[in-house]
């Protein structure tokens, strides 16, 4: 059984006419101690399924509208608010991209350390402080002790990530959501953060689902990825196969936009054509389609579905949603022989 | 679109970078602010930009790459002259810039530009885009209104933006859309030179890549000389021709691209370079990093000798008493270090 098991989650918002769905049937797994990142751009969904999983889409702003979240078996979307409150604790903790929306200014780091600590593990003071010591520590922040009265804005954002992966594992959850959490650091506190995430995650055998839209990050972090694009799930296969054989038009624009300090320099980006689009304005066919150079009329008609890709048809780890990889409707396939030309790192 | 530089630019361009002649020469160049202390009524001088040497040659993109806080914005504010620098000395095309009268100075202007990183806040959101676009020629020339508008257009054609959006407004617009206005902007005065700053930051990577193709054929077309202050490296070597390492308000490396990224000298650059992300998961679990320790000190009170000795794991003595000065090698790669790495064997980023 997997440790978080989503299924079919869908996530509407208020918007100005009517509603927006941002999560729209998605499906995915992390098992116990995996690493597993959710990867998109700016607006695709990933925040709002974590948000949706902790349970923090409420009304009037959004609604999870369908789906199950099943935690250990458990189906988070059913639960009364006191269990919920109890799984938050020790069983999921989420870190955020900016610390200083989710730690209290005016309290010192100490004080909401221990005040989680005590709340979440029934410690006493005494045993909640020595413990919240040992976390900083964890954490590698030097001068624990003393830094436990600093307030949040005396510390750096680097120092503050730290204190919320402290604060994470202080009820030594089984799931860390990681929404991402170096978006907003430079590159070298970025590795800093991410060793020690993994690390301690590796140490610990919690499992991360780690949100981000950086592909060289999640290269270097997670065993299997999700791609999703305008709310969806589009592509999902272990790491190296995703990098390396990557199958959904989607997927081969993203590794072509990045340049990459490790080859020659020389030649254009190519980059992907057009924007995604707008959440109340969907197209009717693939959602991809308006910027896919392969989109031929199945695509442009009827949406396709997350299914396993050709030649791997029963390994449900290894999907994609576009016509390219599956039967049409008609029946045959679609032929995108052409789409290795634009492939950027094809194994032989 | 631009006569005054393509020809310039034409025959130098088969020139390696540093051999081009110089358009901009920045020396001693140093910013302070004045900055608030709590429980004290004097301010405090903030040294945000202390001593930069640059040279930026005709036809050349020179990258600007350090962490948040090093510097690289004030620095290109100041090269402008959007800021007043506190010590030092610009000269742009020969002209001294520093000491230059009002009017010369806005004469001048035109002929420096600067696109910013953030095409939300830098577009004024009641005026159309064929107005924002314009409104840089109301400033600087004399073009009759029917003129203006047709460079506008002219312009908008070529970063790519519909002429449909001439009456449009900058909210409407998506964020490389956006960006693609604030590059017309930069561009409707034909300047010779420009500042970006981090002009592809705040994009998602789909749009990044256009717009960095965008420069890049913008650049090529125009001949035009820039600055591009980034802070992916990777973005900045695909674009730069020779590239500026900053460290808390000091440049601790020049040199070009491939030198630079391949045999980088200074501590402070491995580290940043191995830093960096891989996109490709069997290249990043074969790869060694040097992880810097803590963070980057205070600009209110930096480390004395080499800013850099608090992270740096070479550091010796000499590094807390005397300031590394940026010295040139034969292959104009210049390093503020008192212990580089030997220019010996390739060491690739990351290893
Ligand atoms: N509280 C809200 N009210 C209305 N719309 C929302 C709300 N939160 C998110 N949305 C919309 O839902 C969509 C998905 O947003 P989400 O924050 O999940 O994106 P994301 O993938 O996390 O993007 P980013 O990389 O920018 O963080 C967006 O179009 C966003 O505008
Ligand atoms: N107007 C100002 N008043 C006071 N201090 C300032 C001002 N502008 C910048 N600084 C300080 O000067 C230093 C350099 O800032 P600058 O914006 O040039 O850095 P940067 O390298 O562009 O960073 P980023 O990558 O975050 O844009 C910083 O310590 C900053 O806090
Ligand atoms: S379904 Fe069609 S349009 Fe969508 S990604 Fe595949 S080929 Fe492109
Ligand atoms: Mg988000
Ligand atoms: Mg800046």
């Amino acid at each position: 059984m997997a440790l978080l098991d989503v299924r079919d989650l869908r996530t509407e918002f208020r918007a100005a006419r009517g509603s927006v769905t941002a999560v729209d049937g998605v499906s995915f797994s992390v098992d116990a101690g995996e690493m597993v990142a959710l990867v998109g751009e700016s607006g695709c969904g990933k925040s709002a399924t974590a948000q949706s999983i902790m349970g923090l889409v409420v009304p009037p702003a959004g609604r999870v509208t369908g789906g199950q979240v099943l935690f250990q078996g458990q189906d988070l979307l059913t639960m009364k608010p006191r269990e919920l409150r109890a799984v938050r604790g020790k069983g999921i903790a989420m870190i955020f991209q900016d610390p200083m929306t989710s730690l209290n200014p005016v309290l010192t780091i100490g004080k909401q350390l221990t005040e989680s600590l005590r709340l979440h593990l029934g410690l006493g003071n005494r045993a909640a402080r020595a413990r919240a010591v040992e976390l900083l520590e964890t954490v590698r922040i030097p001068a624990p002790e003393t830094r436990l009265g600093s307030y949040p804005h005396q510390f750096s954002g680097g120092m503050r990530q730290r204190v919320m992966i402290a604060m994470a594992l202080s009820c030594e959850p089984r799931l860390i959501l990681a929404d991402e959490i170096t978006t907003a650091l430079d590159v070298t506190i970025q590795a800093q953060i991410l060793e020690l995430l993994r690390d301690l995650a590796g140490e610990t055998g919690t499992a991360v689902l780690f949100i981000t839209h950086d592909l060289g990050v999640v290269a270097g972090m997670a065993e299997r990825v999700n791609v999703m694009y305008a709310g969806q799930i589009v592509e999902r296969a272990d790491t190296v196969d995703l990098f390396h054989r990557p199958q959904m038009p989607y997927t081969w624009g993203l590794l072509g936009s990045v340049p990459r300090l490790d080859q020659a320099r020389g030649g254009r980006l190519r980059p992907i054509a057009g924007q995604p689009p707008e959440l109340s304005d969907m197209p009717p066919g693939c959602r991809f389609s308006p910027r896919c150079v392969h989109a031929q009329d199945v695509c442009r008609r009827s949406p396709p579905t997350l299914t396993p890709v050709r030649g791997a048809d029963d390994d449900p780890s290894r999907l994609t949603r576009c016509w390219g990889m599956q039967a049409v409707p008609e029946g045959g396939w679609l032929s995108l022989d052409d789409r290795y030309a634009d492939q950027p790192t094809e194994e032989k | 679109m631009s006569e005054p530089t393509s020809a310039a630019a034409g025959a130098v361009a088969v020139a390696p970078p540093q051999d081009r002649p110089v358009l901009l020469r920045v020396r001693d160049l140093a910013v302070d602010f004045k900055v608030p202390v709590k429980g004290s009524l004097r301010a405090a001088r903030l040294r945000a930009v202390a001593g930069v040497d640059l040279d930026v040659h005709r036809g050349e993109i020179l990258g600007v790459v350090g962490e948040s806080g090093c510097g690289k914005s004030t620095t290109g504010r100041a090269i402008l002259q959007l800021l007043k620098p506190s010590e030092g000395t610009v000269a742009f095309d020969g002209v001294e810039l520093t000491t230059l009268a009002r009017g010369r100075m806005r004469a001048m202007r035109r002929r420096m530009q600067m696109i910013f990183q953030d095409p939300y806040a830098s577009l004024n959101p009641r005026m159309t885009i064929g107005e924002l676009i314009e409104e840089p020629l109301l400033v600087h020339s004399d073009a009759t209104a029917r003129e203006r508008r047709a460079k506008a257009l002219e312009t908008m054609r070529l970063v790519g933006v519909s002429p449909h959006w001439h009456e449009r407004y900058p909210h409407e617009l998506s964020g490389g859309q956006r960006q693609r206005v604030g590059i017309a902007r930069a561009l409707v005065s034909n300047p010779e030179f420009i500042v970006a700053d981090e002009p592809v930051s705040a994009l998602d990577v789909s749009i990044q890549a256009q717009i960095v193709n965008l420069l890049e054929s913008l650049q090529e077309e125009l001949g035009l000389t820039m600055m591009f202050i980034g802070h992916d490296l990777a973005v900045v070597r695909h674009l730069c021709d020779r590239i500026a390492v900053m460290y808390l308000g000091t440049v601790v490396e020049i040199g070009d691209c491939e030198s630079l990224y391949t045999r980088p000298r200074h501590p402070y650059t491995q580290a940043l370079l191995s830093a960096v992300p891989i996109p490709d998961p069997l290249v990043e679990a074969e790869r060694r990093r040097r992880i810097l320790k803590g963070d980057v000190p205070s600009p209110l009170n930096p480390p004395t000798g080499c800013r850099f000795r608090t992270r740096c794991w070479k550091a010796q003595e000499i590094c807390g008493t005397q300031v590394p000065a940026l010295t040139a090698e034969s292959t104009g790669h210049q390093v503020a270090c008192h212990f580089p790495e030997e220019p010996g064997p390739e060491s690739p980023a990351g290893t």
